[in-house]
């Protein structure tokens, strides 16, 4: 019982990492990056090569997301820039960019699946049953980026500036916030994020070029709900993350994997605006 | 001495629809301009198109000689240009703290500032955690005004500062704005609706008619009657 | 028999008969190819082109969904799975037949339609936004694959269906019997888009909110759209099986339906050709690079997608419009009559009520923006409403026009209430509303906005062009005075912003209504135009005795042509009153020149 609401915790814990990035991004930008899930694979591929390289774990996270910043910053000023005024459109060339980089991966690092070794193993003794190390480490990493990022957010200037642009962008540019340089920042953070919570899947599951795909949809749907605010993606993960847990254990794997679809999309047919002044 | 603002053949709108047509004026250091008429006359989209979130179809804006007219608002605004919009002037969801913030470039220099902002509007220091939204109009109206004047502006575009507020706020205000000339030099463009507050403080009146100026002079003691000439219903 | 008038360029019985014949010739060409081409082609390229004509099948479903209605969908290949396990899963289970095929088309044809009715309400309601509608579209596929997967035997999970029996044809008249469903296909979809319905999806598209206001259900027409493409689609997945013998859960997966999505950017949205040149030349190109240079193919096609949304997001059959565009006449040749309907006798009582307000309030939170608004407006009357900037002028419009809209109180639209109405009902009881900045559909001509807008009165054609047009009166007339009746072939993106707004005011004209609600109509206009407003506006009250309320800044305006004046004031109603009673009052003078009140209600 009890590993099950663990299993359900890290699940959230893992969806929140991946839909932080996302959801700033949408709340700043208004359009959905469907390259998000292209990301959290280059952060994955970025993990495989430094741990070939034999880094250590500390390099190892920054280093997949600087790469995947760099990547974010590439695409808002190539791509996105030029899509401002048309979300639909700027939807399907972030998803053509997120089959490029599929493609480019595979050219290079091949189709197979591969695997990266877990820089914590074993089982750790946690609230009384043994429980994996890693697993609960993931717990503190999500932690810890929820932690940064409100701090970020709401401590720093940038933060404040980029708050103010989310809210009234023509104010902010009127009060002197360059309001292109806080876009880009905010795109290239939320690919990092993505990437990074590509570096800390992989020991959990294989690493393929295909792998951010099913996160995707989960991550939407939780950044829709939430309707812009980071502690109600937040609990929307850990309701909608441990339903999903629920859902596969008791019920049915493949229908587990369905749970957060179905749920959000049910959700904002009744409540469009999502949750974050509920 | 070169003109804070000078603003020649400006034509501007949205669309295809000409909001602004060929409007030529000068504003000089320390000088207050008050923009009279009556409303939807293109007052607002003057400011706008100054300010630059209008596209300028025509005609120039210079700033201290420098032409502006293609530079992005939020340049301008670094420039000294501070803009008092009208509407959605303030972030609701923040608090006065940080909307008072944003009011400078940085957070260098934040605490002296405040305490200005608390001898001209005592109640706003009082309730620094408080989220604008939650202000009367009025005490709105007022945050507005300290984040603008804290900026210590080279030209402060105001559009219809004084909307809601009580007159005994109207004098302070008043108070508060002649200083900031004589003391720093600051210009002024006031949009008002409210004839006695802007001939108070104005030095030259501008009528603005369907986007264009129909009438240019300095204040006098006939000048209200000549504007209210324009404005009768 | 009221006369029609002629408008538009002459000379439409020979321009019939040379499209016509032009019409006759590519058809029996395309014909003749699909009948002929077997015999020329080797197997493969057969092969290939065979699967390739039910996919570009599905491809013109998806073209009519994003390119026409404006739904970025994934979720076509949904249905096109449908068809394509019906057949197979029927044909494995009870082999292959007469009643058996009949069953899987049956089966088809119902699966896919209630998937589609299902997703639309998910999708399409009143309030509801493109991208969730996007969202929800990518959902279903995402499902559907996954129902597959745990389908077991009876699905094929993950491996699909094969082995199955089928229907036994040679190859080249698999050819033909695709090459012709596919050519039926588009020339429907072509003749239904060029129509007047095919114009009204297009106005969806373009200005959902227009559609509304016309009285035109906009979230029935998209479900209803998406369920006939749904059948549509599924029928080529149908066909797609049967041909193949294969049943995978790739054809109904949402990379197949991106896929689809990719084909029709590229080929050209909103051409229905574009969709098959994109369908065929990816499926053909895949088919013969994608051996050779796996990867590489996958990786140009998704470069080429990004290229032609950021560069050409028109396609390339767009692109070939626009570079031909020069060598063909400018302007669509129609020739359109405009006819003058006969209106019915003006219904109800001299003294009838056409605008009723009791009580109404708006609150957003503690935010009172409108409290306490009554008043009542008769027909033949014409009431201005005016009051400074904030008063909250355009909520009131919109408290009139949306049920759903005021927070308490009380609005009748001659005699209906409107009680909690979404507003294509409310126009529906003989209102119209004219928005500030005039909403049109920019990329319709001139006539079609006409047309469209009178869908709710006049049901638009499915097949034809109306060449004849019943306007109102008062429409007519407002299109001949401001010169509109010269310019009805033009698109009216081009239009200068004073045709905009009379194009406007003729579209709402149209609904023939009782009460005409108008924002700020002479915002832009020159004085000789807003002389022709003023003109317009007084014979409308007079002549066809509508009510008409106006929300204006220029208080001259207002003076000249109005019988009536209500002055609003920080949400409250300060006067109201006739025209002298409301120039002279001092407090009017007041709220508009802020002179010293000592009744001052100014929040502290």
């Amino acid at each position: 019982m009890l590993t099950i609401a663990l299993d359900a915790i890290t699940t959230a814990a893992l969806l929140f990492i991946i839909s932080s990035g996302l959801l700033i991004v949408f709340g700043v930008m208004k359009i959905i990056n469907f390259a998000h899930a292209a990301f959290v694979t280059v952060g994955a591929y970025a993990a495989l090569v430094g741990a070939r390289l034999a880094l250590p774990w500390v390099l190892i996270l920054p280093l997949a997301f600087a790469t995947g910043a760099a990547c974010g910053a590439l695409t808002e000023t190539t791509i996105v820039r030029r899509l401002y005024r048309r979300p639909l459109d700027a939807i399907l060339a972030t998803w053509g960019l997120g089959t490029v980089i599929g493609q480019v991966i595979t050219l290079i690092f091949g189709r197979e699946v591969q695997f990266v070794q877990a820089p914590i193993t074993g089982t750790a003794y946690f609230l009384g049953i043994d429980y994996s190390a890693y697993r609960i480490a993931m717990i503190a990493a999500a932690i810890i980026v929820a932690v940064v990022f409100t701090g970020l957010l709401n401590g720093t200037r940038l933060g404040l500036s980029t708050r103010a642009v989310i809210m009234n962008e023509m104010l902010a540019q009127g009060l002197g916030v360059d309001s292109a340089r806080v876009r880009l920042v905010t795109f290239a953070i939320g690919s990092g994020l993505a990437a990074l919570s590509g570096a800390l899947i992989t020991p959990l599951s294989s690493v393929d070029p295909n792998m951010g795909l099913p996160w995707l949809i989960s991550a939407f749907m939780l950044v829709m709900v939430s309707g812009g605010s980071l502690l109600t993606l937040a609990v929307s993960s850990l309701v909608l993350g441990g339903l999903q847990v629920v859902v596969s254990t008791f019920v049915n794997p493949i229908l587990g994997g369905l749970t957060i679809a179905i749920c959000a999309a049910v959700v904002l047919r009744i409540r469009p605006e999502g949750f974050a002044r509920a | 001495m070169t003109d804070a603002l000078q603003v020649d053949r400006l034509s501007s709108g949205y669309g295809t629809s000409e909001v602004i047509s060929d409007v030529s004026f000068k504003l000089s250091t320390s000088e207050v301009l008050a923009v009279v008429g009556k409303n939807g006359m293109g007052k607002t989209s003057l400011l706008k198109a100054v300010l630059g979130f209008l596209p300028a179809w025509q005609g120039s804006v210079k700033f201290a000689g420098k032409d502006v007219t293609r530079m992005p608002p939020h340049l301008k605004r670094r420039l000294g240009l501070i803009y008092v919009p009208q509407e959605h002037a303030l972030f609701q969801d923040l608090t006065i703290r940080d909307n008072l913030r944003l009011g400078l470039l940085s957070d260098g220099g934040f605490e002296t500032a405040l305490e200005q902002v608390g001898q001209w509007f005592p109640v706003l220091t009082q309730r620094l955690q408080q989220r604008a939204g939650t202000l009367s109009g009025g005490e709105q109206k007022m945050l507005i005004v300290a984040r603008a004047l804290m900026a210590k502006p080279a030209v402060l575009l105001l559009d219809e500062v004084t909307e809601g507020l009580q007159p005994s706020l109207v004098d302070r205000l008043s108070d508060v704005l002649t200083r900031f000339r004589q003391q720093i030099g600051t210009s002024m463009i006031v949009i008002e609706q409210h004839l006695p507050f802007a001939l108070g403080i104005a030095d030259r009146y501008l009528v603005f008619k369907r986007g264009e100026i129909v009438d240019s002079a300095p204040v006098d003691r006939e000048a209200a009657q000549r504007i209210e000439a324009h404005m009768r219903i | 028999m009221p006369e029609a008038r002629q408008f538009g360029q002459t000379g439409a019985a020979s321009i019939d008969f040379s499209a016509g014949l032009r019409i006759t010739v590519l058809a029996l060409l395309v014909v003749g190819s699909i009948v002929l081409a077997p015999l020329l082609l080797d197997t493969y390229t057969t092969n290939i082109l065979i699967r390739a004509f039910f996919v570009a099948i599905a491809a013109i479903t998806v073209d009519i969904v994003w390119g026409y209605c404006g739904t970025l969908t994934f979720g076509q290949s949904a249905f096109f799975g449908i068809g394509v396990y019906a057949l197979a899963i029927i044909f494995t289970e009870y082999g292959f037949g007469s009643w058996q095929a009949l069953l899987g088309i049956a089966t088809a044809i119902i699966a896919a339609a209630t998937v589609a009715a299902l997703t639309g309400w998910l999708s399409f309601y009143p309030g509801s936004t493109p991208l969730y509608a996007s969202i929800v579209s990518l959902v279903v596929p995402i499902v559907l694959v996954q129902i597959l997967y745990s389908g077991g035997t009876f699905t094929g999970s993950s491996s699909g269906l094969v082995g199955f029996e089928s229907f036994d044809l040679e190859v080249e008249n698999w050819f033909r019997l695709a090459g012709l469903s596919l050519a039926a296909v588009a020339t429907i979809a072509l003749i239904i888009m060029r129509s007047d319905t095919g114009r009204l999806l297009k106005a969806l598209r373009d200005n959902d909110e227009r559609c509304t206001y016309l009285g035109v259900d906009t979230s029935r027409y998209r479900i209803i759209v998406l369920v006939l493409t749904a059948i549509v689609a599924s029928l080529a997945g149908f066909g797609y099986a049967a041909f193949g013998g294969v049943a995978a859960p790739e054809n109904a997966s949402f990379t197949f339906g991106t896929r689809l999505i990719i084909m029709v950017a590229l080929g050209g949205r909103g051409t229905i050709v574009g969709a098959i040149v994109g369908a065929l030349g990816i499926e053909v190109a895949s088919a013969y690079l994608s051996g050779s240079l796996p990867y590489v193919w996958e990786l140009i096609i998704g470069i080429a997608l990004i290229a032609v949304i950021l560069a050409f997001p028109d396609g390339l059959v767009g692109a070939a419009r626009q570079l031909t565009r020069g060598m063909r006449p400018p302007g669509r040749s129609t020739t359109i009559m405009l006819r003058p309907i006969e209106t019915a006798a003006i219904g109800g009582t001299e003294s009838g009520t056409a605008i009723e307000v009791k009580g109404v309030g708006k609150h957003f939170g503690s935010l009172s923006v409108l409290d306490g608004v009554e008043f009542t407006a008769k027909r033949s009357e014409l009431l201005s409403l005016v009051g400074p900037n904030g008063a909250g002028k355009t909520t009131l419009i919109r408290c009139l026009s949306d049920g759903r809209e005021r927070s308490a109180g009380f609005v009748a639209i001659g005699g209906h209430a409107i009680e909690r109405l979404s507003p294509n009902r409310v126009v529906q009881f003989g209102l119209g509303r004219k928005f500030q900045a005039a909403s049109i559909f920019e990329a319709l001509t001139v006539a079609e906005c006409l047309r469209v807008a009178r869908t709710y009165r006049a049901r638009p054609s499915l097949i034809a062009t109306s060449t004849m047009l019943d306007l109102p009166p008062a429409a007519i007339s407002v299109v001949e005075r401001s010169g509109l009746s010269e310019r009805l072939g033009e698109e009216a993106r081009h239009l200068s912003h004073g045709l905009k707004q009379a194009l406007e005011l003729a579209m709402v004209l149209s609904l023939e209504p009782e009460v005409l609600l108008l924002d700020e109509p002479t915002a832009g206009l020159t004085r000789a135009e807003r002389q022709a407003f003023a003109d317009i506006l007084t014979s409308l009250t007079a002549r066809d005795r509508l009510c008409i309320l106006l929300v204006e800044h220029d208080l001259d305006f207002v003076r000249e042509i109005s019988s009536r004046i209500i002055v609003l004031h920080q949400g409250r109603i300060a006067l109201d009153g006739s025209v002298n009673e409301v120039v002279n009052s001092a407090l009017v003078r007041e709220i508009y020149t802020g002179q010293q009140s000592t009744t001052s209600e100014a929040m502290p």
